[in-house]
């Protein structure tokens, strides 16, 4: 009898618990939203539009020096254009920008043990992504196009206010802008990439070329012109672009861009893809130098046409262009470490990129941006990177209205994201020089010079021939563009990053020395790999399909 | 009402038959089995309250019936029951297998005496447990319990140990067992936190086999602390206070390279390359250095012609930072109890303090104080209710940087403290004075030396700028109501609350006005973008609840049913509901004042860091039945089934079924009246199978979008690792079976008369382990949680324990625990390597690979022979051999001559296990008269290895001491920086560059290590001069990880700065503070 009222007991308690209980089981995540909670209404879908670029894109998984996709992934690209160098361990910002060998004034040759490729080659493995530099715009650009995969797909599940159609379409004006940017990155660094369109995200393992990847960036960026031409309401369109670009980036030259602006960018990127990604050798002086061996062709005329097409309808002075800057709290990235041109400022003992006097070489006298950006209070001793200059700190621009190279101050630094006013004027002057309009691309060159306030006196109608002209424009580019993840595809197309012997190099350098002397014309043989290998923690999970392009660069 | 009638009935009939009952003086004598007397046992007469105890000469005498039965028991020794013969009495008693009369609960439902388990539990009475100065169970733990491996990681105030029972269960969900007070779990309160002083016992339970009632939280193993309860007899008071001076061990003696290589002039001062002395400036940094050979460059280290060669002592000295940093210092235990009992309740109340000031420049303090009260009662017969009550207050005002709690979910217990500044001087060449002051007084952050020193912060600046105070508040409060409603059932409900409350400050003050800290733009903070100093607040809080209901049914068929089978039943039916909520609010301010108020209102900008909350549910089912029968063997089976919030998508159960049994031969009369019980006097084999899970991440199941503010505006994004809905609870199915034995080895005799052991070996499969399985990139994500892994584990374990001595005035005891473990992967989804890490925020990497074990290092390997090929089996390192004298051996390793560089591969190989191939301790207990007590306990781990990356940070700038060694290169002997520097900066092919930092066997070293980890003195002066009044005036004098006997050349080779209890990250010393050694008295007064 107790047996049988015990068990009743038990299986009561049982009950009544189970029944209870169940329902309690489903806590979900009350800390983090979700896709099918929380993006149902517009501004849930203007949250994931804009965390899916700029913190998808530039944000997540850049922990590793400095904190965004400006900070590493840019930092490779100037280490490789030796616009700066490194002395720490770290992420193999020491050794990857290492040439491998220069000639000094005395002619000793100083061979590296460790080149480029061969680091890049040894650190690309599964997992190795804190050393391995190919690991990292790969994985921002493809998680930058992922969420705007997403955003495209989810978009046109949610109501939305004002005119819905022109939102709608601001939008997806976003996304293929962003695509087309990621494409741009993705094709002119890779020596192949994948076409990832699947509004799912399930990837393909069909590699295509570099060129094929261009190409869909520059599908997209078309899409988003004719898509911005689309929109009716301008209200609504900005309405909806002032949520998409974080107010804290609406300032300086970021902006809430017009259509019309918007439209210049679009131009100016079309522009860089031709550009960037096709030689124009101008080795040793020589405007007609060519490359032996490269992975991409060369600049024809019908290129440079186009350029200059695209180009002159690029960004205007005064257009509002796609900038990130640093707040105290709440960014995507920070002021001290968050990009290239901070973690170059100041001393240099503690800044982690060295400023390098090859890059220095490239203000002329004068030059007031020289002037007012350097200092030699501390000085870097290496083989090659050794220079007794400095980025200063805490210059503002507003002061002087000459360019800040760099300025760890919250807020004060613009990181220029895509295309940029310089950019275009130089884009300008470099087609029209090369067109054979010297002098009108010499004025592009001076434009942009006043734009920066260099205070440089005009070279146009001062009578440069083509090398003359390709002189001042190479430098005037690298001087300008630095930090802005460009200088890397300058040195290739104008073939300095090749070795010598495919007839590339850098000639008539500037090296500082140990003990304060300098040589002022050494040789230098990078033998840089000029399109990059995959990295392996796509390829390996994601093995290419029969049919697929190299996923190893087969000319290294 | 007609049962109170009969139950009185029956009472009165007792007291009448008593008082008829004739009463006979006996006398009798208790002895040993060597006939000496046992003074103190105890001498009762069953079914009754009457009883005596013996005097020093084991003499007694009490009156009793005849045919009564005496029960006889004395600590050490079996009990024994006897009828009462005649008025004298001779009485042998048994020396105590104790392995086998203990009564265990830990995994078997109900108490159960050792001798009838299917399973292995170990258990370690309080006093078996040293007084660590640390006053923590988990330290008290280390070596007491054979097989597991509990590892003192850290010498830092209030961290954690590493525990790991049996073998790897779960990747992401570490090895730390489920810790249970009183029969409830505690997962808010950290161990360390909880009053060794208040434990009775520790039950231990390793496995799934054993731990298969736990459910979904049992694979790891389980630790059960009993809190002391009031004893029966006169209300006893103890009090004991104790004082420790402490410091860091430095068994490798590591230090910085008392010779260098810089550029000197002929008189010994240290010069720049134009001749002039070097100077300090302004802010604290030297200038002007550079080496002899190569001028001013880091690289220059690799030069031939330098060798470390001059002495400091000129212009620039050596300073001992090691001696800076690590000071000594000490700590104060005060202990208050008041306990006792009597018929319906007992009570025992405690309250104690621990103060421990830390030896990191003593820079704070950690201060716990307990207060516990074990209440018990019986309502009425049978009914019985009990309160267990801790309070715990905790501050800790340890510098953050500077091993200070606090930092993203710190309060989920199991984290170090911030201790990232500490070793910060590592990378500070030796020739800095970390305690120089600038100009204004205040200290230099950054002093370096341009080309080296690079990497150096200054402890000593983190200590003036940077404070911090954490309060914490634990309760852990248990109710048990348990009533035996007769003799077949019982009822039991057990709810406990489990509270953890934490506020952790950390302040840096604004650093502005330091005029090193300006100009190299280097301070100390955590969120702050500049110099201007933050408030960080760190507010964590935990609130568990378990609540255990079971119904047990037994039987006892010769009592209940007549029956001629002497079968004994348990059945036990249970419900065990657990919630758990962990809250975190993490909020900072930047940009302080320089002038007060100095509070969050008072900083530039603000910003909530986290608002977080885990809830986590879970409830299972159990039914557990035993059946023994008689003395020879038993069988318990069952099984539990488990919902929970994190997997099955939160309606599926899981089943995990269980099964044991015991057969004791020794329990038959053939064995006891042949020769067997001669070899074996007891003897018992066992077998147990069970399976028993790991809860996946309370959110694993659950995906969701990332969330951040930009600005003012909130914003989503894709995770980068995605969550799966799909995801199952991680099993462990577990085999083991072992022995317990007792061997009468000389019986009778005072020298080993007997000798207990217990064997056990165990084997077990983990599957469905979680892990993220790597996605290709251009997916968006890189990663999917998915039950991805199956592992296998398996070791053995034994415990041996012998009496020594026993006689009238010495004993000596000794006991040895032994295991070795091992756990190896089977298993990968879609069979790809998943590379982890860089487990030390360097470059060194784990690879979960199928075929391997967990625990290994990767890296480069030193190549030592010219016969050396690469992964492909084939192509030679070496076609040339060493190519006419190329290359040569210097310490065992092949050298270019040219440029002294050691030789490494190219390719990553395995390196070595950093799990020990056994740990082992060794405990000796002697025991003079009554009063004085001696013991020491060796631990011995045998076979581990350590990646000293502290090491490898040292060889950056050729600072470590290594660099003093002279070699013999092709005849040139000197201490060549290039040679030794080589071991950081080489790599095959490559003399600097590729090979910086990478993770290289140079720096695996070998982690054997025997220590002495406790040794302890007692005197009782109360036994000594028969102090009437006084129970105890105890004297002890004890010292902890006195001595330790190594060839790891870093401070500890017990030690790993790896997240404490991860799965398969361990045995990295990169920064880690080293263990503790202590001296310390104490006086307890008992009365």
């Amino acid at each position: 009898m107790t047996k049988y009222k015990f068990y009743h007991i038990v299986l009561f308690i049982g009950i009544l618990a189970t029944a209870s209980c169940k329902k309690q089981l489903q806590v979900g995540n009350p800390n983090s939203p979700t896709l099918a909670g929380d993006v149902t209404t517009e501004s849930g879908l203007l949250s994931l539009a804009q965390g899916g670029v700029y913190i998808n894109g530039f944000a997540n998984g850049d922990g590793w020096l400095g904190n965004s996709y400006f900070s590493l992934p840019r930092g490779y690209m100037e280490l490789m254009a030796d616009n700066i160098g490194a002395d720490a361990s770290n992420n193999q910002i020491t050794t990857v920008g290492n040439p491998d060998y220069f000639i000094k004034d005395n002619g000793t040759k100083v061979v590296n043990g460790s080149p480029s490729v061969s680091i890049l080659r040894a650190y690309n493995v599964l997992g190795g992504s804190g050393n391995n530099p190919l690991f990292f715009q790969w994985q921002n650009m493809y998680a930058l196009n992922a969420a705007c995969n997403e955003i495209l797909r989810v978009a046109p599940t949610v109501p939305l206010g004002g005119d819905a159609a022109s939102r709608l379409n601001t939008i997806k004006a976003w996304c293929y802008w962003w695509k087309g940017f990621a494409y741009s990155q993705i094709g002119t660094i890779y020596y192949s990439g994948l076409i990832q369109d699947d509004p799912l995200n399930k990837t393909n393992n069909h590699y295509l070329p570099k060129d094929s990847i261009l190409a869909q960036s520059n599908y997209y960026l078309n899409l988003c012109s004719t898509t911005l031409s689309a929109i009716t309401s301008s209200g609504d369109y900005t309405t909806e672009l002032g949520q998409l670009i974080p107010s804290f980036c609406q300032v300086g030259n970021g902006g809430l861009l017009t259509q019309t602006m918007w439209q210049h960018n679009i131009n100016t990127l079309l522009a860089r893809n031709i550009l960037l990604n096709k030689l124009a050798p101008f080795v040793n002086g020589d405007p007609g130098a060519t490359i032996a061996k490269s992975s991409t062709g060369t600049m024809s005329s019908t290129d440079w046409n186009n350029v200059l097409t695209l180009a002159t309808n690029g960004i205007q002075p005064g257009d509002y262009v796609f900038t990130g800057r640093s707040v105290p709290t709440n960014g995507f990235f920070t002021a001290s470490t968050g990009n290239c041109a901070a973690e170059t400022t100041g001393s240099n003992i503690s800044a982690t990129f060295k400023i390098s006097v090859r890059y220095v070489a490239n203000f002329k006298a004068g030059d007031k941006r020289f002037t007012q950006n350097f200092a030699t209070y501390s000085t870097y001793n290496n083989p090659f990177y050794g220079t007794p200059y400095c980025i200063l700190d805490s210059l503002q621009q507003s002061n002087t209205g000459v360019y800040v190279l760099g300025n760890k101050q919250v807020g004060q630094y613009e990181v220029l994201i895509a295309g940029s006013l310089e950019e275009n004027l130089l884009m300008l002057a470099e087609a029209n020089i090369r067109l054979g309009n010297i002098d009108a691309g010499l004025a592009f060159v001076d434009q942009e010079r006043a734009v920066q306030g260099s205070g440089v006196a005009a070279v146009s109608g001062t009578g440069l021939t083509l090398a003359g002209a390709m002189k001042e424009l190479t430098m005037e580019r690298r001087a300008a563009l630095v930090f802005r993840g460009l200088a890397f595809y300058d040195a290739r197309r104008w073939g300095w990053i090749y070795d010598i012997s495919n007839g590339g190099g850098q000639y008539g350098q500037m090296l500082y020395n140990a003990d304060g002397t300098w040589d002022t014309n050494v040789t230098v043989s990078y033998n840089f790999m000029d399109y990059w290998d995959i990295p392996a923690d796509e390829t390996q999970l994601n093995p290419p399909g029969t049919g697929s392009s190299p996923i190893l660069n087969p000319n290294y | 009402m007609r049962k109170n009638r009969h139950f009185l009935t029956g009472i009165l009939l007792l007291v009448t038959m008593g008082l008829h009952a004739q009463l006979t003086q006996i006398t009798g004598k208790v002895t040993d089995a060597t006939g000496s007397p046992i003074p103190s046992a105890t001498i009762r007469i069953k079914s009754s309250k009457t009883g005596t105890s013996a005097d020093l000469q084991g003499m007694f005498s009490l009156k009793a019936e005849l045919n009564s039965t005496l029960i006889i028991s004395g600590i050490g020794y079996e009990t024994k029951e006897i009828r009462v013969t005649s008025a004298t009495l001779n009485i042998m008693l048994n020396t105590d297998s104790k392995s086998l009369s203990e009564v265990v609960v830990t995994g078997v439902g109900v108490a159960t005496s050792k001798k009838k388990l299917g399973i292995a539990v170990e258990s370690v009475t309080a006093d078996k447990l040293p007084a660590a100065p640390t006053a923590s169970i988990d330290q008290a733990l280390v070596g007491k319990i054979p097989g597991a491996q509990i590892s003192s990681i850290s010498g830092n105030p209030g961290d954690p140990v590493n525990i790991m029972l049996r073998g790897v269960n779960t990747l992401n969900g570490g090895t730390k067992p489920l810790i249970m007070v009183d029969g409830l779990q505690v997962p808010a309160t950290d161990i360390n936190s909880l009053d060794l002083s208040n434990i009775e016992r520790v039950e231990v339970v390793q496995g799934a086999a054993s731990a298969s009632l736990y459910g979904a939280q049992g694979a790891n193993g389980v630790i059960q602390i009993f809190t002391k309860k009031g004893k029966k007899g006169a209300t006893a008071i103890n009090f004991s206070s104790s004082y420790a001076s402490n410091s860091y061990i430095n068994a490798g003696n590591l230090h910085k390279a008392r010779l260098n290589a810089w550029l000197t002039d002929a008189s010994g001062n240290f010069v720049t390359t134009s001749g002039q002395p070097v100077t300090f400036d302004q802010y604290g940094d030297l200038n002007g250095l550079s080496y002899e050979y190569g001028g001013p460059t880091r690289y220059a280290l690799l030069n031939t012609k330098n060798t470390d060669s001059h002495p400091y002592g000129t212009n620039l000295k050596y300073y001992d930072h090691f001696k800076q940093v690590f000071q000594t210092g000490n700590t104060y235990n005060n202990i208050l109890s008041l306990s006792g009992a009597g018929d319906r309740f007992d009570f025992n109340i405690s309250a104690a303090n621990n103060h421990t000031l830390t030896p990191v420049m003593q820079a704070g303090y950690l201060d716990r104080s307990n207060l516990s009260a074990n209440l018990g009662v019986e309502v009425f017969k049978g009914f019985k209710l009990r309160s267990i009550t801790q309070l715990i207050y905790t501050r800790n005002t340890i510098v953050p940087g500077l091993g200070g709690p606090g930092g993203y979910y710190y309060g989920q217990g199991n984290s170090l403290g911030n201790n990232g500044n500490i070793f910060s001087f590592l990378n500070t060449s030796p020739f800095f004075d970390l305690n120089y002051k600038l100009a204004d007084g205040t200290h230099p952050a950054y002093q370096v030396a341009s080309f080296v020193s690079i990497n150096a912060f200054n402890p000593y600046y983190v200590k003036e700028y940077a404070s911090g105070i954490d309060n914490k508040i634990d309760i852990v409060q248990s109710f048990d109501a348990d009533y035996k409603i007769s003799r077949f059932f019982e009822l039991d409900a057990k709810y406990g609350l489990n509270y953890r409350t934490e506020n952790s400050r950390w302040t840096y003050a604004n650093q502005s006005a330091n005029l090193n800290a300006q100009y190299q733009y280097d301070y100390a903070g955590y969120f702050a973008p500049d110099l201007n100093g933050e408030i960080d607040n760190w507010q964590y809080g935990t609130t568990f609840q378990n609540f255990i209901g079971s119904g047990f049914f037994r039987t006892d068929w010769q009592n209940d049913f007549h029956s001629k089978l002497p079968i004994t039943t348990s059945t036990q039916v249970a419900f065990d509901y657990r919630k758990n909520k962990y809250t975190e609010y993490d909020t900072y301010g930047v940009g302080i004042p320089t002038v007060p108020p100095i509070n969050i209102s008072s900083t530039s900008s603000q910003a909530v860091a986290l608002d977080y909350v885990a809830p986590f549910i879970t409830y299972g089912y159990l039914v557990n039945q035993t059946v023994d029968i008689g003395n020879w063997g038993g069988l318990a089976g069952g099984f539990r089934s488990d919902f929970s919030s994190a997997f099955g998508q939160g309606s599926k159960a899981f089943t995990f079924p269980h099964i044991n049994g015991y057969i004791l031969p020794s329990g038959f009369d053939f064995w006891n009246n042949g020769k067997m019980a001669n070899i074996f006097s007891t003897f018992k084999l066992r077998a147990a199978y069970g399976e028993a899970g790991i809860q996946p991440g309370p959110f694993d199941r659950y995906p969701t979008l990332g969330q951040n503010d930009l600005g003012t505006h909130l914003v989503y994004s894709l995770p980068s690792t995605n969550q799966n809905p799909d995801l199952q609870v991680e099993v462990s199915k577990e085999f083991e079976a072992g022995t317990d034995f007792t061997i009468p080895a000389n019986k009778g005799g005072s020298w080993f008369s007997v000798v207990n052991g217990s064997f056990t070996y165990w084997h077990k499969r983990s599957s469905n382990v979680i892990y993220t399985v790597n996605q290709p990139l251009s997916t968006g994500a890189s990663g999917l949680l998915d039950n991805a892994f199956d592992l296998h584990s398996e070791g053995y374990q034994f415990q041996v324990s012998i009496p020594i001595v026993v006689s009238r005035n010495f004993s000596w005891n000794f006991t040895t625990n032994w295991g070795h473990q091992m756990s190896m992967i089977d298993r990968v989804e879609g069979n790809q390597p998943i590379p982890v890490g860089p487990v030390d925020g360097n470059s060194l990497y784990i690879y979960l690979v199928p075929g391997y074990r967990i625990g290994q290092l990767y890296g480069y390997k030193t190549i030592h022979s010219f016969d050396q090929t690469f992964q492909d089996g084939k192509t030679k390192y070496f076609p040339n051999g060493n190519n006419n004298g190329q290359y040569t051996k210097v310490e065992g390793n092949i050298v270019d001559t040219g440029t002294m560089a050691i030789q490494f591969t190219s390719e990553k190989y395995p390196l070595g296990n950093t799990d020990p191939k056994f740990n082992s301790a060794f405990i000796n207990e002697f025991t003079f008269k009554d009063f004085l007590t001696f013991s020491f306990q060796f631990d011995w781990i045998y076979g581990a290895h350590i990646y000293s990356e502290t090491k490898e940070w040292l060889y950056r700038d050729g600072i470590d001491g290594d660099f003093e060694k002279t070699v013999n290169i092709d005849g040139k002997v000197g201490a060549y920086t290039a040679y030794r520097a080589s071991a950081y900066y080489a790599l095959w092919g490559s003399t600097h560059g590729a090979g910086n930092e990478a993770p290289k066997d140079y720096f695996l070293y070998p982690a054997s290590f025997l220590r002495l980890r406790n040794a302890a003195v007692a005197l009782d002066f109360a036994r000594l001069y028969h102090i009437k009044n006084v129970k105890r005036l105890q004297l002890v004098l004890s010292g902890r990880n006195l001595w330790t006997k190594t060839k790891y050349p870093g401070m500890d080779p017990e030690i790993s700065s790896l997240t404490p209890n991860s799965s398969y990250t361990r045995g990295v010393d990169n920064s880690s503070i080293p263990n503790l050694r202590s001296f310390q008295a104490s006086l307890n007064v008992g009365f």
